[in-house]
């Protein structure tokens, strides 16, 4: 039985795989589009889920810096032209790091509901500075991305955009899965269950929840950048207080705490609505309806859902065997 | 001296925009400590209700003092029917859950106004006449605001006097300092539960009605009102008078700082003060420090 599970199961990721890494010859341009939208929508969740789901704070400011990565990457991609988008990924995720990291002393005062309502404040503020620092940002009418470059190479296309979204978040995903594995992802796990005894245990808060801010705007950040040679064209409209909710929203309805979840969330959240483009005048009714469901009926998101749903049927049929 | 009258001219313009700031924290507070959830919904709850008296006032064409018990009695049961539905079943769960639940609850009503009036800017009649009159040394005012600081104070005295002298405000208060003890002494904690709803979406329906006139209606006055969160947390969070002073507070410096500095400076320094007093004052100016305990 363990046997054929396996077999099937590597059959079912390597279909997958293959599908992921062929899709621009098998889908149109737009789903194409939709799939990289999803992957920058994934890279935010893991950030998301780096304080929601394995710190357990919540963060409803990092619109922030989803904001800073798309700034620094087309201010950097514009005024320098050719400028290695690597580059200019890198410095916007560690510029949102830095300040994540700042923020991530607010954590230290307060917990809970405070600090969700201090994020929103930093959100705001943030916000303000986009639309006003007009010389660097162009203000409320916003700015063009220019086309991310390596040296000579531009990617313009799609299809190239796509391979280039996938490559960073299949990188990032990677690192992600690391770091929960490592002895950080464990005491940032130990500090949402409870922060006096993982204080008792000699983990340091001030350390890992500062840290957990950073890594998060990192994560972040990068994705605002993938975002904005994406778009091509950012404006403060788009890192505005309700894009940080649905942020959370992502996880929430995904699943805390878990990659798989993440995933999920993404995928749900934003190709449901790309697909059922008709659906848009009631997209925030639909998601806040799902929303809701989700937290009153399925604590562990739908991704929990779908293991408990899954586990309910391998029983059933174990019973049958 | 002109600069004087100015700043004493600004002060009640802020007092009248405070007073709105003031009820809606008042009833944030109010949720908050009979039920440990922060009601971010509290924004949509108050333009839901004043889509409503839009609709007695301009459709049916109902005078003012009809409108407001209408809209009163209304907002009660629309109140009572959003915690039996929802917020019942997210009481004493993670913050997380909870304040999530409220923002659910907020995208459902807001998509839930658009669909039902408009997503486009409506124009709230005034309840009293917006022509201002001048006063001794060049001040202006006029009857709205009048009636807006007379309207929210005498609320927020009714309110004041129903949580402290009847019975039903003693068993908010109980069920606000230890639901477990409450109940042991017969105290319907649920009843207490629906009740703080229902009081905290009437009392917001009136300060809808009284704060439309000054802005236009639309789906999107609910971040105007989300303001109030900061009220909240200036006064402390646990703290009814607090709200009321933090709201009033808020309202004044908003528009003395609106004056005198440039208007981005406006824009952001609301929220520069929440985020300093959440860092310096996490308990509010009157509120009182929590223990933790292990």
């Amino acid at each position: 039985m363990g046997h054929w599970n396996d077999w099937r199961k590597v059959l079912g990721y390597g279909i997958l795989g293959a599908v992921i890494l062929t899709a621009p010859f098998l889908f149109g341009t737009y789903l194409i589009f939709v799939f990289s939208v999803i992957c920058v929508y994934i890279l935010v969740a893991l950030g998301m889920n780096i304080l929601a789901g394995y710190t357990g704070m919540l963060s409803l400011g990092s619109q922030a810096f989803f904001g800073i990565g798309a700034y620094c990457a087309a201010v950097l991609s514009t005024r320098l032209v050719g400028f290695p988008f690597v580059i200019a990924l890198l410095v916007g995720g560690l510029l949102s790091a830095v300040i994540g990291y700042l923020l991530g002393f607010s954590a230290l005062r307060t917990s809970g509901v405070y600090l969700a309502i201090a994020t929103i404040a930093f959100g705001m503020i943030m916000n303000e500075i986009f639309g006003e620092w007009s010389s660097l940002t162009g203000g409320q009418s916003g700015m063009v991305a220019p086309a991310p470059a390596l040296g000579s190479i531009q990617f313009q296309s799609s299809t190239e955009l796509y391979y280039l979204i996938l490559f960073v978040s299949v990188v990032m995903l990677i690192l992600f899965y690391n770091l929960i594995s490592s002895n950080t992802g464990r005491a940032f796990i130990a500090i949402r269950e409870s922060e006096i005894s993982a204080q008792s245990y000699g983990i340091s808060l001030v350390k890992y929840k500062t840290l957990a801010f950073a890594i998060s705007a990192f994560y972040v950040g990068v994705a605002g950048g993938l975002y904005a040679y994406l778009m091509k064209y950012i404006a403060p409209i788009d890192f505005r207080l309700l894009v940080g909710i649905e942020f959370v929203v992502i996880v929430i309805v995904g699943g805390l705490g878990s990659i798989m979840g993440s995933i999920f969330g993404a995928i749900i959240l934003f190709a449901l609505p790309q697909i059922f483009a008709g659906l848009t005048y009631w997209q925030e009714m639909v998601t806040g309806l799902v929303l809701l469901l989700v937290i009153l009926f399925l604590p562990d998101g739908l991704n929990g859902g779908l293991n408990q749903l899954m586990n309910l049927i391998r029983r059933h049929s174990d019973k049958r065997a | 001296m002109q600069l004087l009258i100015e700043i004493i001219q600004q002060v009640i313009f802020g007092t009248v925009t405070g007073c709105i700031y003031a009820l809606v924290a008042t009833c944030m507070v109010l949720i908050y400590k009979g039920t440990g959830i922060l009601n971010f919904a509290q924004g949509e709850m108050v333009v839901f209700s004043t889509f409503i008296s839009y609709t007695l006032r301009v459709v049916f064409l109902l005078p003012y003092w009809v409108v407001f018990p209408l809209s009163f009695v209304i907002s009660w049961f629309f109140g009572m029917l959003l915690e039996a539905l929802s917020f019942r079943r997210v009481i004493g769960k993670p913050h997380l859950n909870s304040l999530m639940a409220c923002v659910a609850v907020g995208m459902i009503l807001r998509n839930a106004t658009g669909q039902i009036w408009t997503f486009d800017d409506l124009r709230m009649p005034p309840p009293f006449s917006d022509q201002v009159f001048t006063l001794p040394l060049g001040l202006v005012i006029s009857p709205l605001f009048l009636g807006i600081i007379s309207i929210s104070f005498s609320i927020m005295i009714v309110f004041y006097l129903f949580l402290n002298r009847t019975r039903v405000g003693l068993s908010i208060r109980a069920t606000a300092q230890n639901p477990t003890a409450a109940m042991l002494m017969g105290v319907p904690v649920s009843y207490v539960y629906s009740m703080c709803w229902a009081i905290s979406a009437s009392i917001g329906s009136i300060a809808g009605i009284l704060i439309a006139p000054l802005l236009v209606l639309n789906v999107g006055m609910f971040i105007i009102i989300l303001k109030a969160i900061v009220a909240a947390v200036l006064g402390g969070i646990e703290s009814l008078p607090g709200a009321v002073l933090g709201g009033i507070l808020l309202g004044i410096l908003e528009n003395l700082i609106g004056t005198f500095l440039p208007s981005w400076i406006r824009q952001i320094f609301v929220w520069v003060i929440l985020l300093g007093v959440i860092i310096a004052i996490p308990q509010g100016l009157w509120g009182r420090k929590k223990q933790k305990r292990v």
